[in-house]
């Protein structure tokens, strides 16, 4: 016989009728109660609390160190202030720190050593047209 | 044709159509209620559900696994699922088509889990239609339809399983391509190709079998 002719000619069976009394008493039982209708959030917590102490054990530790992260004193910020430079004295320190040691200049810098006609501005921009040409001019 | 007699079968063919679009109206507004009232845990209603789609289940699973027991084990199975998951039943799609997408996973899971090696096997492993229990649990049949459910069964078994549910949900339960393609979620074109290369195996099949008669 053809698969055509045996799909015409097949009909649906009848159910057995015990079926419906089996399906009816697994939903009524209490367990099938407690466990219908909660949501996907609902069954994958209980599916966490019940079956796997391990998962469960590891969100409490999660959760406590979350805790105590967010609950422990921040450091609070060290401000810096500017240095005080509005002496000569503190920008002759400046210079010999900053300037020698990285540059290899000699500056020789104090109060004494400026004449009258110097000022301090002067001095500084000497000392940085010296640093200038030392490290190559225009031609660097 | 007589204009007049048009005329006169006008109204009524309307009126026809109209009653006809009204009872799915009904019919699915009545199932929609009754969802919401299982959803809301009433057994009676989830009782209603079960009276109009064990049928399916049950048959669906049958004609998968040829095996009485297992169908029952397998229509149970569905029927409890759908119970628990109804919470998450957001309708979205209709209540038959989830039923439905249920009814296929968990039987091919099942097809799967008994035989890793693509279902192929022989009749130990899927049973045959019993003709005792077949004429149990269909007294209106005749021997004939209990042979054409043996000759039937013998040719599905040996189809692969998404070739099998493509076929026996068109086949044997009349689903539409669209509704087969909701059940076993895969696209419309993959449906009709199973189909297809269902009906290429089966009449291959059949042909075997004649040849070895």
């Amino acid at each position: 016989m053809k698969p055509d002719d045996l799909f015409r000619k097949a009909h649906r069976m009848r159910p057995p009728e015990s079926l419906r009394g089996k399906v009816m008493e697994r939903i009524n039982s209490d367990e099938m109660a407690e466990d219908r209708h909660t949501s996907l959030w609902g069954r994958l917590w209980t599916h966490l609390s019940t079956r796997h102490a391990a998962s469960w054990s590891m969100a409490v530790v999660t959760v406590a160190l979350v805790v105590a992260i967010r609950l422990a004193p921040a450091p609070q910020p060290e401000v810096v202030k500017p240095p005080d430079v509005s002496t000569d004295t503190d920008i002759a320190e400046f210079v010999d720190e900053m300037l020698v040691p990285v540059f290899g200049v000699t500056t020789n810098f104090s109060d004494d050593s400026l004449d009258e006609s110097e000022n301090l501005d002067t001095y500084i921009a000497d000392q940085l047209s010296e640093i200038f040409w030392i490290n190559g001019g225009y031609d660097a | 044709m007589n204009p007049g007699n048009v005329e006169a079968q006008w109204p009524v063919q309307v009126q026809t159509n109209t009653d006809r679009m009204d009872g799915i109206a009904n019919t699915i507004i009545n199932e929609t209620i009754t969802v919401n009232r299982a959803r809301a845990g009433d057994t009676a209603a989830f009782e209603e559900l079960f009276d109009k789609y064990k049928s399916f289940v049950w048959n669906v699973a049958y004609r998968m696994t040829c095996s009485f027991e297992e169908s029952e084990d397998l229509t149970q199975e569905v029927f409890v699922s759908a119970w628990k998951a109804l919470g998450s039943f957001k309708g979205r799609s209709s209540f038959s088509t989830w039923l439905y997408r249920i009814t296929v996973n968990k039987t091919l899971n099942t097809l799967r889990r008994r035989s890793p090696a693509g279902c192929k096997t022989d009749e130990r492993v899927f049973g045959v239609v019993d003709k005792e229990i077949f004429m149990r649990q269909n007294p209106g049949a005749g021997v004939e339809s209990c042979e054409v459910e043996q000759a039937l069964s013998k040719l599905l078994e040996r189809l692969d399983p998404d070739r099998r549910m493509a076929v026996v949900l068109r086949e044997i339960e009349g689903l539409s391509y669209e509704q087969i393609s909701g059940a076993m979620d895969v696209p419309v074109g993959t449906v009709k190709s199973r189909i297809a290369r269902a009906r290429e195996d089966l009449a291959r099949f059949a042909a075997q079998m004649e040849d070895l008669k």
